[in-house]
């Protein structure tokens, strides 16, 4: 079988790939390979490539493909009150904004409270949100102030949405609160310097929040007397970061990085 | 008698643009049984596409017992259907990487963030090769499509191709190792 008889290279290569496997001994078949090449070594390259794959690589399609999530673009959305995600039971819509809806919910283990629970909108790329998530996790743990609202638990929807369990805050804008009680300069600045110290609290444990606004800061009655509570800690920054080709580990160095030191 | 057994007859009696009709319908099937399958199963369940193409075979086509001439059209045609199916779902998988959409996750899978895209890029570089080959042989990309996304066996598939078994095992053989080798260079030019 030599290179002669036939013209056309790659039925020569086929012929002599379909030669090759016919022998059992691997020494008779290299021995007949190199002599079927000849002097054609890009031929005998590709052969001896050929014949590598031909008996390692047995898992090759060697199984039919798999169709994941194939109907991504169909799967309906159905979170409504009553809806069961993870241990929390959604109980009532209580707000929309740019991110998603929140809801209010009820968790029961391992204690029973009720929770804000936000689910971020269609858009977002949950895998990515919930990585950086967890990369901030342990340091939102660590925040505990007064004027900052807690942030318990994230994770993702069975729509694949990403969402977090915040604690419940019951109260109105900074803003609106001002005007609606007609709060004179001292009195606004004095709720300011409140949201200033827990910002500053944060800053410490190396977090930064990234959408401060008035409909995050909101203002709760404690005992008669109004306390600003700041809500959606880390959410941003999960949620808005653009991130392309990094891996979770270059995240994670970034946000050592970012840390004040 | 179905849609689809009428368009078979058809192609039987040598109409062979009747052959257009046929892929809308057996692509459609397809979608639809693995939006239903994926509707009642767990997100991240993963489906087999060669058993929606039987699936997809018995609904359409029924146990009517149809000639060789049927099912080779029926099973090419629907070979090419899973396969665009596969092909756009792999893209629509990379886009949403790029561009952000949501996908089905579970919580601790986020935190192995990243390696999923691996099947897609497979799949789309054995697309690649696929079409390298169906230039330069096309009856093998046809053999490799019907074993790989209509999920026939052999023997079948040399029946449908009118060739002997013996003759399909060595083409199979000879057109996986060329895919595989093919794949393999495309790598290294990356």
């Amino acid at each position: 079988m030599g290179r002669n008889i036939m013209n056309d290279d790659k039925k020569n290569e086929e012929a002599i790939f379909k030669a090759a496997i016919e022998i059992d001994s691997p020494e008779e078949r290299t021995a007949f390979v190199k002599s079927a090449c000849g002097e054609d070594t890009e031929l005998l390259r590709r052969v001896e490539g050929l014949l590598k794959f031909h008996y390692d690589d047995d898992r090759f399609l060697a199984s039919p493909p798999a169709c994941e999530d194939i109907t991504l673009d169909t799967s309906p959305l159905t979170e409504e009150p009553g809806t069961k995600i993870g241990r929390y039971k959604l109980l009532q819509r209580i707000g929309e904004g740019g991110f998603g809806v929140v809801y209010m919910a009820e968790q029961e283990r391992p204690i029973r409270r009720r929770v804000a629970l936000k689910i971020i909108k269609l858009g977002m790329d949950t895998k990515q949100v919930i990585a950086r998530f967890e990369a901030e996790r342990q340091a939102l743990a660590m925040m505990e102030h007064p004027n900052i609202a807690r942030v318990f638990d994230g994770g993702a929807t069975e729509t694949g949405r990403p969402y977090f369990v915040m604690e419940l805050v019951k109260g109105m804008p900074i803003t609106e609160y001002c005007d609606q009680n007609n709060l004179d300069t001292q009195q606004r600045l004095e709720l300011f310097v409140d949201v200033c110290k827990a910002v500053q609290h944060a800053h410490q444990k190396g977090i930064i929040h990234r959408d401060i606004k008035p409909s995050n800061v909101m203002i709760t009655l404690h005992d008669g007397k109004p306390v600003p509570k700041i809500i959606d800690f880390g959410i941003a920054k999960a949620t808005q970061q653009r991130l392309t080709e990094k891996t979770l580990f270059t995240e994670y160095q970034q946000f050592i990085r970012n840390r004040p030191r | 008698m179905s849609d689809v057994t009428r368009i078979l007859n058809v192609i039987e009696k040598g109409d062979l643009h009747a052959v257009d009709k046929l892929f809308p319908l057996v692509y459609q099937e397809l979608r639809q049984l693995a939006a239903r399958r994926l509707s009642r199963e767990a997100p991240g369940q993963t489906l087999q596409a060669t058993a929606l193409v039987n699936e997809a075979y018995l609904r359409l086509v029924g146990s009517e017992d149809q000639n060789w001439s049927g099912r080779y059209h029926f099973f090419s045609t629907a070979a090419e259907a899973m396969r665009r199916i596969l092909i756009e779902n792999a893209r629509r998988k990379k886009s949403i990487r790029h561009g952000g959409r949501r996908r089905r996750i579970d919580f601790e899978e986020a935190t192995l963030a990243q390696e999923d895209d691996t099947s897609a890029d497979d799949l789309l570089a054995l697309d690649e090769a696929l079409k390298k080959l169906s230039k330069k042989d096309k009856n093998k990309a046809d053999l490799v499509k019907l074993r790989y996304f209509a999920g026939l066996t052999s023997d079948q598939a040399a029946k449908i191709l009118g060739i002997s078994p013996s003759k399909a095992d060595r083409d199979w053989a000879y057109a996986r190792s060329w895919l595989r080798f093919e794949i393999d260079e495309a790598d290294r030019a990356d």
